[in-house]
């Protein structure tokens, strides 16, 4: 089983999470851990780089859509970027791509904000 | 060894009626092994010449005199004699008899504390779960090896959603939604807290998708009622989750892999990730054979346009 790593790349406003292997039933909760004490720490601006991200289940959808309803109640969201096809695949037929805003790069995720 | 319990919870005595359900599916062996054997070897068989009725009759006799208040202490006995006598009659009989039994422990918290009701799950309980964990593994390659072979049009309409496309079924389905509502919250105001869990279970399951589902509506109700009785929703959504898996096993078990997608794809969108959900890892492994083949077979493009 791929283990999924979260990297904080960048602290601050947006704060850029780089997401590298999978996530499923056994690694959401910890996806779910990290970004809420992102969030503890002050973050309310999101930008997920799934570049090295290789598969989600709607497990990891779940997580995500928990944390966007949060951040946007705290007028903070998640945006999206450098999604491989598997990824943005799963996503759009889990209707997801249409919650989030979706870039083609880290730069031009962190210039939407 | 596990103990007995003190209390039979109602999600259990759900579970276990899921899983004699998907049980009788699994054929005659199957059936002896996890069920008839062990409440044979409890001690609960009774002689064929003890049969005065049959188990259908007895079910309806019960099922009358829980109505009167005078024979509720023996209600737990005479449930526990039905069973009994049903071993010896069919195993149709039988596996009716313990989802009656079954039943009743939900609706009745006076039967879920009785000896009869305790002794009952401590028999079948583990060879059910044992039953239920061997399924859900060969559930895993029968799911993919029936998803395999699903067609693109098949494979389409598994992923489609309520569609809203025309006016009139637009008005007829926020009519029968409005009229679902309506009587959830009367069955609130007359705290009758069992219809309002079926009722609100049954709105939940058949509109979660559609874009009239009442979410912020469904919290308030469901805050209420948990205030009212503590673990209410705790109670619907683990009912939820064991009727969905439930629904998904039977589909694999029928070879309907369109049944168990539509399972899986509500589940997702009902418990949104939720790692405490009941079931959790076990959807969790179909949807990965899912889009698995998903990919494979590069149906990926045609599902988006669904």
């Amino acid at each position: 089983m791929e283990k999924l790593t979260i990297v904080e790349k960048k602290s601050g406003n947006p704060v850029v999470v780089q997401l590298t292997g999978e996530i499923d039933a056994k690694t959401a909760p910890d996806l779910k851990l990290q970004l809420e004490l992102m969030i503890g720490n002050g973050g309310t601006n999101f930008v997920l780089d799934m570049a090295g991200l290789t598969y989600i289940s709607s497990a990891g959808i779940g997580v995500l859509s928990a944390i966007l309803k949060f951040l946007k109640e705290k007028a903070g969201d998640i945006v999206l970027c450098n999604l491989t096809k598997e990824v943005k695949d799963t996503l759009d037929l889990m209707y997801f791509t249409k919650k989030v805003k979706v870039f083609a790069n880290v730069e031009g995720a962190i210039a939407s904000f | 060894m596990m103990n007995k319990r003190a209390f039979i919870p109602a999600d259990l005595a759900l579970e276990l009626i899921k899983n004699i359900r998907v049980l009788a599916l699994a054929g005659k062996k199957k059936f002896n092994q996890h069920l008839v054997e062990p409440l044979a070897f409890g001690g609960w068989e009774r002689d064929k010449a003890h049969l005065a009725t049959t188990s259908a009759k007895l079910m309806d006799k019960i099922q009358e005199e829980i109505k009167d208040p005078a024979y509720e202490k023996a209600i737990p006995h005479k449930c526990k004699r039905l069973v009994s006598q049903s071993i010896s009659e069919s195993l149709s009989a039988l596996g009716d008899s313990c989802i009656f039994f079954l039943e009743r422990i939900q609706e009745m918290p006076t039967l879920a504390n009785s000896e009869e009701a305790r002794d009952f799950v401590f028999i079948i309980e583990k060879p059910l779960k044992t039953f239920a964990k061997e399924t859900a593994v060969a559930n895993e390659e029968r799911f993919e090896t029936s998803i395999q072979s699903l067609s693109l049009d098949d494979m389409k309409e598994a992923f489609d959603t309520v569609r809203l496309d025309g006016t009139r079924k637009k008005v007829y389905l926020e009519k029968t939604i409005h009229n679902l509502y309506q009587q959830v919250l009367l069955a609130t105001k007359s705290n009758n807290l069992a219809r309002c869990k079926k009722l609100l279970s049954t709105y939940i399951l058949s509109y979660h998708e559609t874009e009239i589902y009442n979410k912020t509506e469904v919290e308030t109700l469901l805050n209420a009622l948990d205030k009212r009785e503590e673990g209410f929703r705790k109670l619907i959504w683990d009912s939820l989750a064991i009727e969905i898996y439930y629904a998904v096993t039977r589909g694999i078990l029928e070879g309907n892999a369109k049944k168990a997608i539509q399972g899986i794809r509500k589940y997702a969108y009902i418990f949104e990730g939720d790692p405490d959900s009941k079931f959790y890892y076990e959807i969790d492994g179909l949807e990965r054979k899912l889009y698995g083949i998903i990919q494979t077979k590069d149906m990926m493009k045609d599902l988006r346009k669904v």
